[in-house]
């Protein structure tokens, strides 16, 4: 196993006057195929599945007990937890006749009691949760579920990619988005105010746009992976190089939401950290290196 | 959106994929790197990008994809930087997309001496990360070790080929491979890739193995291709013969397929690669063409589904008469440097003596013939520059026959005219060749034609000891004055007497012109045998002291006094830290130059005493004097030597030599204007010195330690060069039986130059190879049980 640098992880930034740093940094597992961690809406688990998203396990941070939600092949990949933090909601495929065919699936955190919203089913994307349940994309079309009701769903802000395009739908108006072409649009995310969102174009680089389409901000081609920290003044990110074939690099980084200061929070030789996540508190990231080991950090503001 | 390169896609037609249909599966192709950067791939000696290889399978293959109802994307459709996406969002937009298969298309790169094809899936070879992507990998594995020219097929786990996951499949969330069709840096496989249909029919390849995969039916036509090669011609550059790549590709053929019609134009890309596509199955026939070949074919059998190799090595016709394709210099309104080649390229492999004695270059000019490209290109290299501002004829006429024996149609000839400007050449140099008693202090002067490019120094110019040792040197000077260069230069220390040393030039000098010296130069020469110890220094030259300037001197006449004068220098020195230096300036012949010391020097009256003064030359040829008193305070002029030597050396004479009797006083020295000297000119002197002793070194002879055999000079020669020899003092006896024979490359005997006693000594014999051919001869030097042999080459 690598050595970790934890001196090379605590870089002290000064961003809106404040002081924010890495001031303890701890591995989670032990070497192995944990990918993409997530936490849990109280912070006390940490959610993660394989490099290729099949299933999903979950890591008590007090106890490192490692308890298995599921094996389904590509549960691990957009999954939301629900707001109450009592059911995650998976989106898990089957193939069939070489094609992937979706379920949405929601489970009990607690006795892994499992609910099948939706079974195999072709175009069926993006879930989002929910006060009582889950909002996903079926044939185009946003579906909500809320304690096995399906209806259109029309009450809140959502966006998304299809179509080529980026989606807004507010308050059940959709508006088609495409900023620069036909493409696809990717790590499309809603700000925690629904004011503005995060896309990205892979050979563009990363953008905040209002919810009328204007952009408001060019993060940069750098920026990578991002997500708002929970009170929406930050966004982290990896900022990562590659020769086409292999990662090269790979560092965390924070910017302002106002996109005024690029700040390095890793700065690694013997490690690539990928993937970076918030804790709901906005109090620690975790992250995985691009050999399967997770990590979290408490960040000091001051 | 601007498209940097318009790639021909030739998309195999609708009729030859009725009925395959991949009913809306969604396939991510990304071709791997992009944009001619940092992370591409370049191969110096073919041109082929990497980027651009992927990046034209990848949209052949979309459009493959796309006529059967895949739903594509891709990373890319340009070779722009800036569309060269990171990994993570080219891996992001395939989950985005919700892709049931992707694909990464690339070519391999190692050591330029494998070319097999390699599919990676994630995982290891037992445990994939996901199997369909093992079992999709060995579908395409098997295509594409069809249509390419490879020498074997693997279908690997990356962590097990290579020993760490690839970071282009991680974090999929799908079936995914990669696949590297052959090796780039393998120059045959290269030259291939530079063949758009060969790009093609890999993509090909791919989408066949993606439809059987998905079992989405077969194509109900196939394909012919086939490489046309010439088994009588090795490539230059590495090949597995295995492949058939030692056989040189043939460009610019044309290969005709019955029934149909259809025909097929080789490009000139050194592949010879040729294809048939969207063929009914059944027979044909394959009707191969190429200038220089005799017409052949071969017999194929298309089967649905699948590339057929038609491969052929086509047989040679060597009747052709040969012809001349082109040459060098050309017929153009600049003139030609007179260190050009002169070069002539035939059409086919030629009978090189035929060829040379064919050859005729009028003025006359010596020089060697060398061959290259099978014996296809002959050059003729002068053995010295052109003649200036002259025109040349070239004629090579009809006795000139292939290899096989075929006259050329006609005579080819063809005129070029040289420039004004010279070569590089050595134009005068101190010491002379040969020349002897060399003072062992003295300064080694070169004078070129040109103005000489410092940077073609460095390592060009050494003094060479008996032993080929470099000797240190100090007091380097290079400049140019009027047109010519200079380079003088010093041994750092005294220099063994009665020793033969070697100035040799490298021929990498070169002139501001970029013009080089034709051959290395060796100019040999023997130090003097006499060893000076000083005796009473009467002046050191250290301080002025009461040295009158030349213009105030008794005896000067003729002198221009702005550019004469004597000062004390520290620039050149035998003793102390200074010496004398006169710079002189004559208005005309006859002039006088003294320099005069108002309290002249006592040097007594013995006869056997020896006065002298080490001057440091300037080979202006003056006449050098020293002037004395008698007794009687008569002036005595006494000619002491004509300057022709530069650096120091001791210049004395006895005091018995100075004529008269009793006490005498030295006074002046004197520079005297001969006709044959120079009018201007510096000379330095110092210790001015009584008593001072001297020895011929009789005992030299006595160092030559052992028989010795020298590097003739020059080499190379035309037609006469010199050979130096030693024979050392001999034991019991005082001569010696020495033989020197000259042979050439095959051992035979050439001649005998030296067979007769020797007493001990150095000797020197001129060899005439006036009868002799051009090329490399051997001489032997023996004597009882030592034989030395050396080389040298004899350029005609």
């Amino acid at each position: 196993m690598k050595k970790f640098l934890l001196t090379c992880l605590v870089l002290p930034t000064l961003v809106f006057g404040q002081q924010i740093k890495i001031v303890e940094t701890k591995k989670i597992t032990e070497s192995g195929d944990y990918f993409y961690p997530r936490f849990s809406n109280d912070n006390s688990t940490l959610f993660v599945t394989s490099n290729n998203y099949n299933g999903i396990k979950s890591i008590n941070l007090e106890t490192k007990n490692e308890k298995v939600i599921n094996n389904y092949p590509g549960a691990g990949y957009d999954y939301v937890i629900s707001e109450d933090g009592n059911n995650l909601i998976c989106r898990p495929y089957n193939y069939i006749d070489g094609m992937k065919y979706y379920s949405i699936i929601s489970q009990n955190l607690i006795d892994l009691h499992e609910n099948i919203l939706e079974k195999d089913v072709r175009n069926l994307s993006w879930i989002f949760p929910s006060k009582q349940g889950v909002v996903y994309v079926k044939e185009g079309n946003l579906i909500s579920s809320e304690i096995n009701e399906f209806k259109n769903y029309n009450e809140d802000i959502y966006v998304y990619w299809d179509n080529w395009s980026i989606i807004i739908e507010r308050d059940g108006n959709r508006k088609e988005y495409k900023p620069f072409d036909d493409a696809i649009y990717i790590w499309i995310s809603l700000s925690p105010d629904k004011s503005k969102f995060l896309f990205n174009l892979g050979n563009r680089g990363t953008f905040i746009a209002d919810l009328k389409g204007n952009i408001l901000l060019e993060l940069g081609k750098d920026v990578l992976a991002p997500e708002w920290s929970p009170d929406g003044n930050w966004i982290i990110y990896m900022n990562q190089t590659d020769d086409g074939v292999n990662y090269l690099t790979s560092d965390i980084w924070l910017v302002d939401a106002n996109g005024n200061n690029k700040i390095q929070l890793t700065n690694t030789d013997d490690m690539l950290e990928m993937y970076p996540k918030w804790s709901s508190d906005g109090k620690m990231l975790t992250f995985n290196t691009i050999d399967g080991d997770i990590y979290i950090s408490n960040l000091s503001f001051e | 959106m601007k498209i940097k390169y318009l790639l021909p896609l030739v998309v195999f037609s609708l009729c030859s994929i009725i009925g395959q249909n991949l009913n809306g599966k969604k396939i991510y192709i990304n071709p791997g790197h992009g944009g001619h950067d940092s992370n591409d791939r370049f191969i110096e000696a073919t041109g082929f990008w990497e980027s651009e290889g992927n990046l034209t399978k990848g949209l052949y293959l979309r459009d493959l994809l796309d006529s059967t109802n895949a739903i594509t994307a891709m990373s890319r459709v340009t070779n722009f930087t800036a569309d060269d996406k990171p990994l993570s969002t080219i891996v992001a937009e395939a989950n985005a997309f919700g892709a049931d298969y992707f694909h990464s298309i690339h070519s391999n790169g190692y050591n330029g001496q494998a070319n097999y094809t390699l599919v990676l899936f994630r995982g290891t070879d037992a445990n994939p990360a996901n199997p369909q992507s093992k079992v999709m990998g060995q579908y395409i594995v098997d295509e594409l070790y069809l249509v390419n020219n490879v020498t074997a097929k693997y279908n690997r786990g990356d962590y097990s080929f290579l020993g760490y996951y690839l970071g282009v499949l991680s974090g999929l969330n799908m079936v995914g491979t990669l696949s590297e069709g052959s090796f780039h840096d393998y120059i045959p496989e290269s030259w291939r890739l530079m063949n758009l249909d060969y790009r093609e029919n890999e993509a090909n390849a791919i989408s066949r193995g993606i439809y059987k995969y998905y079992s989405a039916g077969d194509k109900p036509v196939g394909e012919v291709a086939g490489i046309l090669r010439d088994p009588t011609k090795t490539v230059s550059y590495y090949y597995i013969t295995s492949l058939g790549d030692n056989k040189k590709p043939i460009n610019n053929f044309t290969v005709t397929l019955q029934p149909g019609g259809k025909f097929y134009n080789g490009d000139n890309k050194n592949n010879g690669y040729f294809i048939f596509d969207s063929l009914a199955p059944g027979p044909y026939k394959v009707y191969y063409q190429a200038e220089g070949f005799f017409y052949d074919s071969a017999s194929v059998t298309v089967t649905a589904n699948k590339t057929v190799w038609a491969i052929k090595d086509m047989a040679f016709d060597y009747t052709i008469p040969p012809s001349v394709l082109s040459h060098s210099p050309t017929d153009t309104p600049d003139s030609i440097r007179v260190d050009e080649s002169i070069s002539i390229t035939f059409s086919r492999q030629m009978n090189k003596t035929s060829v040379e004695s064919a050859f005729n270059i009028t003025p006359t000019a010596v020089g060697s013939f060398t061959w290259e490209s099978g014996d296809t290109k002959l050059t003729f290299t002068q053995l010295d520059f052109l003649q200036t501002s002259t025109i040349y004829n070239i004629n090579i006429d009809t006795t000139a026959v292939s290899h096989w024996g075929y006259k050329m149609d006609s005579n080819y000839t063809f005129n070029f005219t040289t420039k004004s400007k010279d070569g590089l050449r050595i134009i005068s140099h101190y010491p002379a060749d040969s020349q002897q008693f060399i003072p062992c202090r003295g300064q080694i002067r070169l004078v070129f034609n040109s103005p000489i490019h410092t940077g073609t120094l460095s390592g060009a110019v050494k003094l060479l000891d008996e032993g080929g040792i470099s000797q240190s040197v100090t007091s380097v000077e290079i400049y140019s004055l009027d047109g010519k260069g200079y380079i003088n230069f010093e041994p750092s220390v005294p220099l063994n007497r009665n020793a033969v040393y070697n100035i040799f030039l490298d021929k990498k000098i070169g002139d501001l012109d970029g013009y080089k010296l034709r051959n290395d130069i060796e100019i040999f020469f023997t130090t003097k045998a006499e060893k000076y110890t000083d005796g009473f220094i009467l002046d050191g030259l250290e301080d002025i002291g009461n040295w009158v300037a030349p213009s105030s001197a008794d005896s000067t006449t003729g002198v221009d006094t702005n550019n004469t004068n004597f000062s004390i220098v520290t620039t050149k020195k035998i003793g102390g830290s200074k010496s004398g230096k006169l710079q002189y300036k004559f208005h005309a012949i006859n002039g006088v130059c003294q320099i005069q010391n108002s309290v002249p020097y006592e040097i007594g009256a013995v006869d056997s005493s020896i006065f002298g003064i080490w001057v440091f030359g300037d080979l202006s040829h003056n006449i050098l004097e020293y002037w004395f008193y008698d007794n009687t305070t008569s002036n005595i002029m006494k000619v002491i030597d004509t300057i022709d030597w530069a650096g120091w050396d001791f210049k004395y004479l006895l005091n018995s030599e100075i004529g008269s009797s009793g006490d005498k006083q030295f006074h002046s020295l004197v520079i005297r204007q001969s006709d044959t000297g120079l009018l201007n000119g510096t000379i330095y002197i110092d210790n001015i010195q009584k008593d001072a002793l001297t020895n011929i070194l009789i005992e030299k002879e006595n160092l030559i330690d052992g028989y010795r055999l020298y590097q003739n000079y020059p080499n190379p020669f035309n037609p006469t060069t010199k050979i130096r020899y030693s024979v050392p003092t001999l034991e019991n006896k005082l001569m010696a039986y020495v033989q020197i024979k000259v042979y050439d490359m095959l051992g035979r005997e050439i001649a005998t130059i030296v067979n007769e006693e020797k007493s001990k000594g150095n000797y020197e014999v001129e060899f005439n190879a006036k009868n002799l051919a051009s090329g490399l001869y051997f001489y032997t030097m023996k004597v009882g049980n030592f034989i030395q042999t050396k080389k040298m080459l004899l350029l005609k």
